[in-house]
């Protein structure tokens, strides 16, 4: 008797909410002439320990009217199917992205009980009005307070945040900057001064059409093949090999002489040619042709060099939901703060007459730098992916 | 004696030390110095076997070299070690 008691009694202790905890339910209204709808189908009725509740809105009235109460009620304006609905998350359209937002949606209500409102709807037969303090809440757990800049909300400041700084450490880079401080020295020896800015200008702008060339089309590609997981796996394992090399470039350029490395002879004196000829070139339109056929060359060996970090930050541009604009406002972040170091360091001499170099002191901290961010991002990439999708 | 410095107008880091070699020539005026462009002066300075690194300065004493300072070393570092040499000779 005394052990069914003891049964009795540990049963009693069990956290009743983990037996009894319900199954967060997935609300999905589509149409039966819809192709992503079939897949989603497909993909909702293999899940585990969910459940499932399908409503198709084309022939069934009823269902559309709550679908669109429900759209309301979650501000969302639009009549796009599949809807999908977990608590008071919902999802449009079905993808491997959205696959990957369905997942967090249900794990999110795993964890915290998420509140019903498609059932609620579906009680009030409206659309209802959610209470707005939840939302500002949560609102204000993503906003702090920056010296300067005021109260900012995180999700917002993170993009151009990650831009700045990937930016950065890429501008630091110093594989072609040695094309700069030779062409700016032999600028310096020219006497008429607004050849001088247009070379020198022409040449910059030039550096940064090639980069956004370069991170559009591999924006383009990333839009299309990252959605695929295993395809975001391996690009995430290609981050952690640059990661490697880079930290391991650290390593060993912390043993040698600082200084400028002599780069590739043969290819080196062909540059160096080139930069004379377009110097002193008399015809200001052959210049500007030299010069721009000149930074072409350069940038596209640059690219090589530091091809990880603008390839990550257009990875994670993809991994998030953003307009054109908003995709080229952020490139343009990027490639102004890629181009910081050598803006400065052209408008320095074009100044005051004289070359600043840079000092090289500091490269292998890009190394190291760049390293430490091609891990994080390569990490995340393969196991947090959703922590990149800042823009949600 | 004689101090040759090594360069390239391309190499930022002789930019950046180029005081430094301007400040030796003011201290030890008795000394001759002598500059070279390491792609315009490559044959002149084929036999001293620069290496990957610029800048760099080499110490010359009786025809011998005697020293070497290679890449971006600070002001101190290199009057320190300019001076150790002075007291050997």
């Amino acid at each position: 008797m005394k052990k069914y008691i003891v049964i009795l009694f540990l049963f009693l202790l069990l956290p009743i909410g983990v037996i009894a905890q319900e199954k967060p339910t997935i609300y999905l209204f589509y149409s039966s002439s819809c192709p992503h709808c079939k897949e989603e189908k497909a993909y909702l009725n293999e899940l585990k320990d969910v459940s499932v509740k399908m409503y198709e809105v084309t022939e069934h009235k009823e269902n559309s009217i709550w679908m669109n109460n429900v759209k309301k009620t979650l501000g969302d304006d639009h009549q796009y199917v599949p809807y999908t609905v977990i608590g008071d998350i919902s999802i449009t359209g079905f993808n491997e992205n959205t696959k990957l937002r369905i997942e967090t949606a249900l794990e999110e209500c795993q964890k915290e009980k998420c509140e019903n409102i498609s059932q609620k709807v579906k009680e009030a037969g409206k659309a209802l009005t959610i209470e707005k303090e939840e939302e500002e809440t949560k609102k204000e757990e993503e906003e702090f307070e920056l010296p300067l800049l005021g109260r900012v909300n995180g999700k917002e400041v993170s993009l151009p945040i990650v831009a700045i700084i990937i930016g950065l450490v890429d501008g630091f880079n110093p594989c072609a900057m040695w094309v700069l401080v030779f062409l700016i020295s032999l600028l310096l020896g020219m006497k008429n001064e607004k050849r001088r800015w247009m070379i020198g200008i022409t040449f910059l702008t030039t550096s940064a059409f090639v980069y956004l060339l370069f991170m559009t089309a591999w924006l383009k590609i990333s839009l299309t093949i990252s959605q695929i997981t295993w395809v975001r796996m391996l690009i995430g394992l290609v981050a952690l090999i640059g990661a490697f090399v880079n930290i391991k470039n650290y390593i060993t350029m912390r043993k040698k002489d600082i200084g400028c490395t002599v780069v590739d002879e043969e290819k080196r004196k062909k540059t160096i040619t080139k930069i004379k000829k377009i110097v002193n070139e008399k015809s200001a339109f052959l210049a500007i042709i030299g010069v721009i056929t000149l930074a072409f060359s350069v940038n596209f060996v640059e690219l090589a060099c530091s091809a990880g970090l603008p390839l990550l930050f257009t990875q994670i541009l993809a991994l998030n939901k953003l307009s054109i604009l908003s995709y080229a406002f952020y490139m343009f972040i990027y490639i102004i703060c890629y181009l910081l170091d050598d803006i400065l360091i052209f408008m320095i001499a074009m100044i005051t007459l004289k070359i600043t170099g840079i000092t090289n002191k500091y490269t292998k901290y890009t190394h190291l730098i760049g390293g430490i961010i091609m891990l994080l991002i390569g990490l995340l990439m393969i196991f947090k992916p959703e922590i990149l999708m800042m823009n949600w | 004696m004689k101090m040759i410095r090594i360069s390239a107008l391309w190499c930022s880091s002789c930019i950046v030390t180029y005081p430094i070699w301007k400040e030796l020539q003011e201290k030890y005026p008795d000394i001759s110095f002598e500059e070279y462009d390491y792609d315009m002066d490559s044959d002149q300075i084929a036999s001293f076997q620069v290496g990957q690194v610029l800048p760099v300065i080499l110490v010359f004493h009786q025809g011998k070299e005697i020293k070497r300072i290679i890449g971006e070393k600070k002001k101190q570092e290199i009057f320190e070690e300019i001076e150790k040499m002075m007291e050997k000779l």
